[in-house]
């Protein structure tokens, strides 16, 4: 049994036809429709070409989802567990440490990563006590004394104690299955496979908002886009549940420091010098998501930093050594994150209207409906049926409403403003974050206001007006669940807004 | 007594039959008191004199010459016999009754599509709602015959879906019929032929055999629309409506149409201004593990497919773009809205669901009171009225 977005599906028709309507759409916008003012027009067509670069290569990787590679039960080489941890609680790290002692393989050794001394966390001391607390002869701790390069710093450290041929990774808070091992291992009988990595799973999904909200975003990364990344060869380490071949990571120069996303920098080194890397859909360790507003948003800020990092200074376009399928599946990912202007732009353009009167398109609202609305429902069909119906509005709500946080990340890596890795907290920090949501607040009073600026300067309601308050409405409603986490939870049920929160459910294959 | 009745039948049946029946009283309640009484149009005259002549013979000849598709006519003319004299009134509760037994097929289309009798009873309630259908199901025209046809057609396409072996029989006549009630009944063969061929896997081999050759045979049949008019007194052109080149406001008015009936300009355009409303809508539809069923997709196809054939049609050979002609989609439209209300739990669709109905009620009395909207085509009272404008204003000089 497995988890519905983990399966493997087959879409090409719909893809294909998708892909036709997004050009006929695209083609549309360029040459049926007037040009209204200039900026706004160049603006919008920027937007309009990366909403086609993102579909089209999503689709790309979704194309064919199921990929076979050679895979031996009886390949059983020595790993080197590594749980890596930096002043997360001490009963967290135990649960993880307790799990992994009970993997199913013969041959292993767990090593607690205790980075909480040079990270100045309280009673970090704590973490060395843990394999006397379970099993000495298959736990040791290593707590590094000099810091330097956050986790991959400490992973390059622990490379140097220890010497198995292969490392297993864990986050501290991922509790790994039993089989994890024997899953994984067996594919390392081909020696030009330099990682396997399997999804990320939040146990803690169906507890909290935040973290269902979080999940859901996962849903279509580790189903249809790992999957499809993995057949091209250009699937990218995610930092745990993943096992590493220690040749391939010594090739180049151990887990990159320069990023504080080390897990796709030192991917794209990999595949840049012909190394393989391997996906295995299967659910073999389960962590936390964050569950308060302030940790998803460290998270976020910690992804698109990274990945615009690498965008800026190590372009997989310029790197030698990919193909162009890992070119096109590794500017996919790092340039995601742009999407944090474009919303902003798309966002702005109904109140340009409401102040200024300027329109991107000067064409009737119903011919831009006729073009836009076929193309906008069978992309989310589309983007439904490839996930197996894994995520939901709000995933969509909370990618598009992060795009402070992705702005953000892009004015401090242009401006080159140093960020520090920021774990993300494994418990709740209940509180009021509403400071986090208080830009798409303004957004809401000025749509509300901006409604309200237009009638009274006119003296009828035009369908310009309706239209243009419809996609402010629309925007409102996009950015509402985000506000709706930046409540604490007793002020969400002051407000009776909580909500019943999906159930996961598992299918045969 | 009731009490073993009700356990036999089944509470929940007891219910969605009361509230069926509720429904059709209702619809048949506004028929009788308002719209049975509107003046005669154009149409339903030239139908009523079409259907006057007394011998079959003659009927049929006629019906092939003037009228390539005469089922409809000598419905009218078998009626018109039955209760002796040729009567509007009668001819127009024909309408009605079809309208009755559309709004009980619906119900069933929607409670076999979608396993659900409660999605099965919004779509009912649509139909019976609906300003637009209430206006045809008011005519003595073949416009709500067409519609139930149409209903039985999609009711039998679905059930050979699920391998009900009494649908095979039922869906080919129900392909007959309605290509001799109406030419455009093309327009929902065509979408069933390529849904077919995209779920051909669906279907078991004797199924697939069963299903391409009724739909074969129905194009086939369409032939003798194209022979009927080669022989016609007319040209196959000249039996066909002038209309103008649509536009793109003209797809999106035919759903506002089916839903509000029609209505005066302004009170149209700022509805279809409203269209990122339905962006809004397909995004709340994302929701986890709600899949639409394959029947769903059937409807949603049929619902969306004539309209663009149709407006591709009109741009490229000859406009066409009627919304009569078009009642074709609209008990299709009507379950997938009913699907789409009914599937999500979420407060904001739930009041969308209860508002639209509500408003389409509204709506009704609406079409009803507005003397703006020339429907009735009432040409002595627009005669009479003229006059009276001119003897009221006019000036010697």
């Amino acid at each position: 049994m497995r988890s519905p977005f983990l399966r493997a599906v087959s879409a090409k028709k719909l893809l294909a036809f998708n892909s036709l309507l997004a050009l006929f759409y695209f083609i549309a916008l360029i040459f049926m429709f007037n040009r209204g003012n200039i900026f706004l027009y160049v603006a919008l067509m920027v937007g309009e070409v990366f909403h086609i670069w993102q579909l089209y290569t999503l689709f790309q990787a979704a194309w064919e989802m199921k990929h076979d590679s050679d895979f031996s039960k009886s390949y059983t080489p020595a790993v080197d567990i590594y749980i890596t941890v930096a002043g997360e609680p001490y009963n967290i790290v135990l649960k993880t440490v307790m799990a992994a002692t009970k993997i199913d393989y013969p041959n292993y050794h767990i090593y607690i990563l205790n980075d909480g001394k040079v990270a100045k966390k309280k009673k970090w001391w704590q973490i060395d006590t843990i394999p006397y607390a379970t099993d000495p002869s298959k736990v040791s701790c290593i707590t590094r004394s000099k810091p330097g390069g956050a986790k991959a710093g400490n992973i390059n450290h622990a490379l140097t104690k220890t010497d198995s041929p292969f490392i297993a990774v864990l986050d501290c808070d991922h509790i790994p299955k039993p089989e994890i091992l024997k899953s994984m291992l067996g594919y390392f009988i081909d020696p030009e496979v330099a990682f396997v990595q399997s999804p990320q799973y939040y146990r803690n999904h169906t507890d909290n908002y935040v973290a269902n909200a979080a999940w859901q975003q996962q849903t279509l990364f580790f189903g249809p886009i790992c999957r499809g990344k993995a057949r091209s060869n250009s699937l990218f380490m995610c930092g745990t549940n993943m096992v590493i071949r220690r040749k391939a990571l010594m090739s180049v120069g151990g887990m990159r420091q320069e990023s504080i996303t080390e897990d796709l920098y030192t991917s794209l080194l990999l595949h840049a010098k012909g190394w393989k890397s391997i996906y295995v859909p299967l659910i073999l360790a389960e962590g936390l998501a964050p569950e308060d507003l302030s940790s998803y948003w460290k998270q976020q800020y910690r992804w698109a930093r990274g990945s615009l990092e690498v965008l800026l200074k190590h372009n997989p376009l310029w790197l030698k050594g990919l193909d162009w399928r890992q070119r096109l599946q590794y500017m996919a990912s790092v340039t995601y994150y742009l999407i944090g202007v474009v919303v902003l732009i798309d966002a702005l353009l109904p109140l340009f209207y409401f102040y200024t009167g300027l329109i991107p398109i000067s064409a009737t609202t119903m011919s831009i409906a006729l073009v836009f609305i076929p193309y906008m429902f069978l992309t989310m069909y589309s983007l439904q049926w490839i996930s197996s119906y894994a995520f939901s509005f709000r995933a969509i709500a909370f990618s598009v409403a992060s795009w402070p946080i992705y702005l953000l990340a892009l004015i401090s890596t242009l401006l080159r403003i140093d960020t520090a890795f920021k774990v993300t907290s494994k418990e709740k920090q209940d509180g009021n974050y509403l400071m986090l949501a208080s830009l798409h607040i303004i957004y809401i009073a000025s749509v509300l206001a901006g409604i309200g600026y237009v009638l009274s300067r006119n003296d009828h309601i035009t369908s310009s007006l309706i239209t243009n308050s419809t996609w402010g409405i629309l925007y409102i409603i996009m950015f509402l669940p985000f506000v709706r986490a930046s409540l604490s939870d007793k002020l969400a049920r002051l407000m009776s807004i909580t909500e019943e929160l999906p159930k996961e459910e598992l299918i045969s294959d | 007594m009731i009490r073993l009745v009700k356990s036999f039948i089944g509470r929940k049946n007891v219910i969605y039959g009361l509230s069926l029946i509720a429904i059709i009283a209702v619809a048949i309640s506004i028929s009788l008191i308002w719209f049975i009484h509107d003046g005669v149009n154009y149409q339903e005259k030239y139908n009523l004199s079409l259907s006057s002549f007394h011998h079959g013979q003659n009927l049929f000849l006629l019906g092939s010459n003037d009228n390539p598709m005469p089922l409809y006519i000598i419905i009218l003319h078998a009626f018109n016999g039955l209760i002796g004299h040729v009567s509007l009134y009668g001819d127009r509760l024909l309408s009605l009754a079809a309208l009755v037994i559309l709004t009980i097929v619906v119900f069933f289309i929607g409670k076999l599509a979608t396993g659900r009798a409660y999605t099965g009873l919004i779509a009912a309630a649509m139909i019976s709602f609906s300003p637009f259908m209430l206006w045809y199901a008011n005519r003595a025209t073949a416009y709500s015959l067409l519609t139930l046809v149409v209903a039985l057609n999609q009711l039998f396409f679905i059930a050979i879906y699920k391998h009900k072996k009494w649908a095979h029989i039922g869906f080919l006549l129900s392909c007959l019929i309605g290509l001799s009630l109406h030419f455009f009944f093309l327009a929902i063969i065509i979408p069933e032929l390529i849904f077919m061929l995209f779920k051909l896997k669906d279907l078991t081999g004797l199924e697939r055999i069963s299903l391409l050759s009724i739909l074969l045979i129905s194009l086939g049949f369409f032939g003798w629309f194209l022979f009927a008019s080669s022989h016609s007194t007319v040209t196959l052109w000249q039996h066909l409506p002038y209309t103008s080149k649509p536009s793109a406001t003209n797809t999106f008015i035919i759903y506002v149409q089916y839903l509000f009936g029609f209505q005066s300009v302004v009170l149209t355009t700022v509805v279809i201004s409203l269209w990122p409303l339905l962006v809004i809508l397909a995004l709340l539809a994302v929701q986890k593990y709600v899949r639409p069923p394959q029947a769903v997709l059937y409807l949603f196809f049929t619902a969306v497919f004539p309209i663009i054939a149709l407006f591709a049609f009109s741009w490229l050979y000859k406009p066409l773009f009627l919304s009569s002609y078009l009642i074709v989609c609209l008990p299709s439209f009507f379950l997938f809205l009913a699907w789409y209300l009914t599937s999500y739990k979420l407060k904001i669709i739930t009041l969308t669901r209860y508002a639209l109905i509500t408003s389409m009620l509204a709506m009704t009395f609406m079409e009803l009171s507005d003397w703006r909207i020339a429907l009735s085509q009432d040409y002595l009272g627009i005669t009479n009225h003229s006059y009276r404008y001119i003897a009221d204003n006019s000036t010697y000089n």
